[in-house]
C-alpha cells in the first residue's frame, strides 16, 4: 500500500492558505528535486528479494522529488502544536542485470504530530505521535539493495529539564509498531513485523555553543512472526541496552560526533550481538557562499553465537552499515539552493558478513516557496 | 466624528429635557468634565515622567555601548547592546502610553471647552432675564470666570503637539534659551542620531551573523532530511534514535519557549527599525531647533 495517508495530509496542508485563520503557518516548507547516478557492487542473493539475478555490478540512474515542512497548528509562549510532514518519490532506471532491466520506484511519507508544553520553569514536555510509510514497486535483485516497504506507528513522551548546576536531564519513553508489506513471493518480510517499547535517560552538559550528552536506555522488542526455537518461549523477544554520548556544536560551524554501543540479547540465539557505531557530521560555510556538509557513520557488529545459516532476518542488513556523504551546496536564488553530493554505503546483506557497496553522485535543488 | 461630540449631544439633550435648575445641572456636568480633564492631565504627566526614565536608561545603554566600543571592551559592549535592545519593548510601550494619555487629554479638553461655550450661552440668557441688578452682576462674574477658563484651555490647544511622545524629551527649547543654547541642543540631538546610526550598523552585523547561522542550519537539516527520507541513513530496524528536542541554537530566554533563529532575526529587525525611527526623530528635532535659530536671527 502506498503511504497514502501521509501524502494526503501533505496535499491538504499544501493547499491550506498561509496564515489561515491567523493560526496555521509553515515553519519551513522545502521542495526538493534531484537526480543521481549510482553504482552497486556485490554478487549474492538476498532472502528479501524474490528475484535472483547474477551480476557483480549494477548501475542506476535515479530521479527524486520530495516535500517536507512543519505546519504550526498552535503557537504560544508556553505551548505549541506542530504537524511535521515529509513525503517523496524516487524513480530509478537500473541497468546491468542479466535477466532484465528494472525500474524500481519508492514512495515514502511520514507525518508526526508534536505537542510541546513548558512545565513551570523547570522543564519542557513533548508528546509526539507519528506514522511512517514506505512502498516499493519493482524491487530489483541484489546488489541494488532497497529497503522493503512498511508502515510504522510510533509515539513518544519526552521530558527535558532546565539546567541544574550545568546539567540538564532528559527522559524519553517510546512505543512503536511496525508492519512490513509482505508480497506474495516474499512472505518472509512478515518476519520483520514487531512491537517495541523503550526508555532512555540522558544528561547534557554545556550550553551555547557546545553540549555533550550521555545517554543510556533499554528497549524491549517483540517479533510476533519470528520463531525463537524455544518450545517454552516460541516467539522472538529482544532486550537491547544502548549507551553512548553525543557532542554537538552549534555555532558558525555545526558539528556533531556520536559514539553508540549496543548490546542485544534475545530468547533466540541467532540475533544476539554487540555493536558499536561512531558517527560524525560537519556543516560549515565556505567562501563563495558555499556550504560543505559531511557525514560519516561506521558500525562494527559481532555476534555472540556462531550460526551455520543465514544469520540475519531479511531487512536487518542495514543495521550494520557504514556510510559516508559529502555535499557542497550553494544558493542560486534567495529561496533556491543547488548542490552536488557524493555518497558511499557499505552494508551487510541477509547473509552474515557479506556486504554490498553503493557509490552515488547526485545533484539536487532545495526550493523554499515561502521565502522571498 | 469629533471626539466627545457624542457626549456633548447627550449633555445638550439632558439640558433640554431638564430645563428646571438647568444652571445647577450644567455646573455639575462641567465640574465632572473638569475633573476628568484634570485626571487626564495628571495621567499624561505620569506617563511622560515614566517615559523620560526609560528613555534615559535607553540612551545610557547606547552611550555606554559607544564608550565600550571606543575602549575596545567587548564584554561591556555586548552588555550595553543587549541592555538597549531589552529596553526597546518597554520604551515602545511607554511611548504608546504617553500617546494614549495625550489622546485622552485632547478629547477631555475639547469636551470641557464645548461645555463651557454652552454654559456661556446659558449664562448670557440668565443674565438678560435676571430680575435684579445684583443677580445680573453675579451672572456677569460667572461669565467672566468661564471666559477666562475657556481662553486658558484654548491657549493650551495651540501647544497640543507638546503632549505627544518625543525622543530625548529631556532636551527641549526653553523660552529663555538663546541661539547658542538652541544650536548646542541641536548638536546633542545630531550626535545622538550618529550614535544610533552606529548602533544600527552593529545590529546589521548581528542580523547578518544570525542569517548565516540560520542558512547553515537549514542546509544541515536539508542534507540530513534528504539522506533520511528514503531510508538511506536510518535502517528500519528499531526506532531511529531521537535526541530530545533541545534547540541548542536558540536563545536561552528565561520562561516560555526559547526563541528560534528566525524569531531572533525578527526581534533584531524590529530593534533596528526602532533605532532608525529614533535617529530620524532626532534629526527632525535638530532640524526644527536650527530652523528656530534661523527664525530668531
Amino acid at each position: 500500500m502506498l503511504p497514502t495517508c501521509s501524502w494526503l495530509a501533505l496535499g491538504v496542508a499544501l493547499l491550506l492558505p498561509q496564515n489561515a485563520a491567523g493560526q496555521l503557518r509553515w515553519s519551513d516548507l522545502v521542495i526538493t528535486m534531484g537526480g543521481s547516478v549510482e553504482r552497486y557492487t556485490g554478487n549474492f542473493s538476498a532472502v528479501t528479494v524474490a528475484v535472483i539475478d547474477s551480476t557483480d555490478h549494477a548501475t542506476a540512474a535515479v530521479g527524486e522529488f520530495g516535500v517536507r515542512g512543519g505546519l504550526i497548528l498552535m503557537e504560544g509562549e508556553r505551548r505549541g502544536l506542530t504537524l511535521a510532514l515529509d513525503g517523496g518519490v524516487r524513480q530509478a532506471a537500473a541497468m546491468g542485470f542479466t535477466l532484465r532491466d528494472y525500474a524500481p520506484r519508492e514512495w515514502v511519507g511520514s507525518s508526526a504530530l508534536q505537542f510541546v508544553q513548558t512545565l513551570g520553569s523547570w522543564a519542557t514536555g513533548y508528546l509526539r505521535g507519528g506514522v511512517d510509510a514506505r512502498a516499493v514497486r519493482d524491487r530489483p535483485p541484489m546488489p541494488l539493495f532497497m529497503q522493503p516497504g512498511y508502515t510504522t506507528l510510533s509515539g513518544d513522551a519526552t521530558l527535558v529539564t532546565r539546567s541544574f548546576d550545568g546539567v540538564a536531564f532528559d527522559l524519553i519513553a517510546d512505543i512503536e509498531s511496525a508492519d512490513y508489506h509482505a508480497l506474495r513471493f516474499v512472505p518472509q518480510l512478515d518476519l520483520l513485523d514487531r512491537r517495541a517499547a523503550g526508555l532512555e535517560l540522558g544528561a547534557r552538559w554545556g550550553g551555547q555553543p557546545s553540549t555533550i550528552r550521555f545517554f543510556g536506555g533499554v528497549r524491549w522488542s517483540q517479533y510476533e512472526h519470528q520463531g525463537s526455537f524455544d518450545v517454552d518461549d516460541p516467539f522472538r523477544r529482544d532486550r537491547t541496552v544502548r549507551v553512548g554520548l553525543g557532542w554537538t556544536h552549534m555555532g558558525r560551524v555545526i558539528a556533531q560526533v556520536g559514539l553508540d554501543g549496543t548490546l542485544n540479547r534475545s530468547n533466540s540465539n541467532r540475533p544476539e550481538y554487540d555493536a558499536i557505531s561512531v558517527s560524525a557530521s560537519l556543516t560549515t560555510p565556505l567562501p563563495g557562499q558555499l556550504t560543505l556538509n559531511l557525514l560519516g557513520l561506521l558500525t562494527a557488529k559481532s555476534y555472540v553465537n556462531e550460526s551455520s545459516f543465514a544469520r540475519l532476518v531479511p531487512g536487518e542488513e542495514a543495521d550494520n552499515a557504514s556510510i559516508a556523504y559529502a555535499e557542497l551546496v550553494r544558493p542560486i536564488r534567495a529561496n533556491l539552493d543547488g548542490g552536488i553530493r557524493l555518497g558511499w554505503t557499505r552494508a551487510e546483506t541477509d547473509i552474515g558478513d557479506a556486504y554490498y557497496q553503493r557509490f552515488g553522485l547526485s545533484f539536487l535543488f532545495n526550493y523554499r516557496p515561502n521565502e522571498r | 466624528m469629533r471626539p466627545g461630540l457624542g457626549a456633548l449631544l447627550a449633555v445638550v439633550a439632558a439640558l433640554t429635557v431638564a430645563q428646571s435648575a438647568s444652571a445647577q445641572s450644567t455646573e455639575q456636568i462641567i465640574g465632572e468634565a473638569r475633573g476628568e480633564y484634570d485626571a487626564a492631565v495628571l495621567t499624561h504627566a505620569a506617563a511622560q515622567r515614566a517615559l523620560e526614565v526609560i528613555d534615559r536608561r535607553f540612551y545610557t545603554a547606547i552611550f555606554n555601548g559607544d564608550r565600550a566600543r571606543s575602549a575596545g571592551d567587548g564584554v561591556r559592549l555586548a552588555d550595553a547592546r543587549s541592555a538597549a535592545q531589552a529596553l526597546v519593548g518597554t520604551l515602545t510601550d511607554a511611548m504608546n502610553r504617553v500617546a494614549a494619555a495625550a489622546g485622552t487629554v485632547r478629547s477631555s479638553r475639547q469636551l470641557l471647552i464645548d461645555l463651557l461655550i454652552l454654559y456661556q450661552v446659558e449664562l448670557i440668557e440668565l443674565a438678560e432675564a435676571a430680575p435684579s441688578a445684583a443677580q445680573r452682576s453675579d451672572y456677569d462674574a460667572l461669565l467672566s470666570d468661564t471666559s477666562n477658563e475657556l481662553a486658558e484651555l484654548e491657549g493650551d490647544l495651540d501647544d497640543g503637539s507638546s503632549l505627544d511622545p518625543v525622543a530625548r524629551p529631556d532636551i527641549f527649547v526653553d523660552p529663555r534659551d538663546g541661539p547658542d543654547q538652541i544650536l548646542g541642543k541641536a548638536q546633542i540631538l545630531e550626535r545622538t542620531a550618529a550614535l544610533l546610526d552606529t548602533a544600527v550598523l552593529a545590529v546589521d552585523e548581528e542580523i547578518a551573523g544570525l542569517e548565516t547561522r540560520r542558512d547553515t542550519e537549514r542546509r544541515q537539516r536539508d542534507f540530513m532530511a534528504r539522506a533520511r527520507r528514503f531510508d538511506d541513513l536510518n535502517p528500519p530496524i528499531g526506532t531511529p534514535r531521537r535526541d530530545p528536542d533541545v534547540q541548542s541554537s536558540d536563545s536561552t530566554a528565561a520562561g516560555g519557549r526559547p526563541l528560534t533563529l528566525d524569531e531572533r532575526i525578527e526581534v533584531k529587525r524590529t530593534y533596528k527599525q526602532v533605532l532608525l525611527d529614533r535617529r530620524d526623530a532626532h534629526l527632525e528635532r535638530a532640524r526644527d531647533f536650527r530652523a528656530r535659530v534661523r527664525q530668531r536671527t
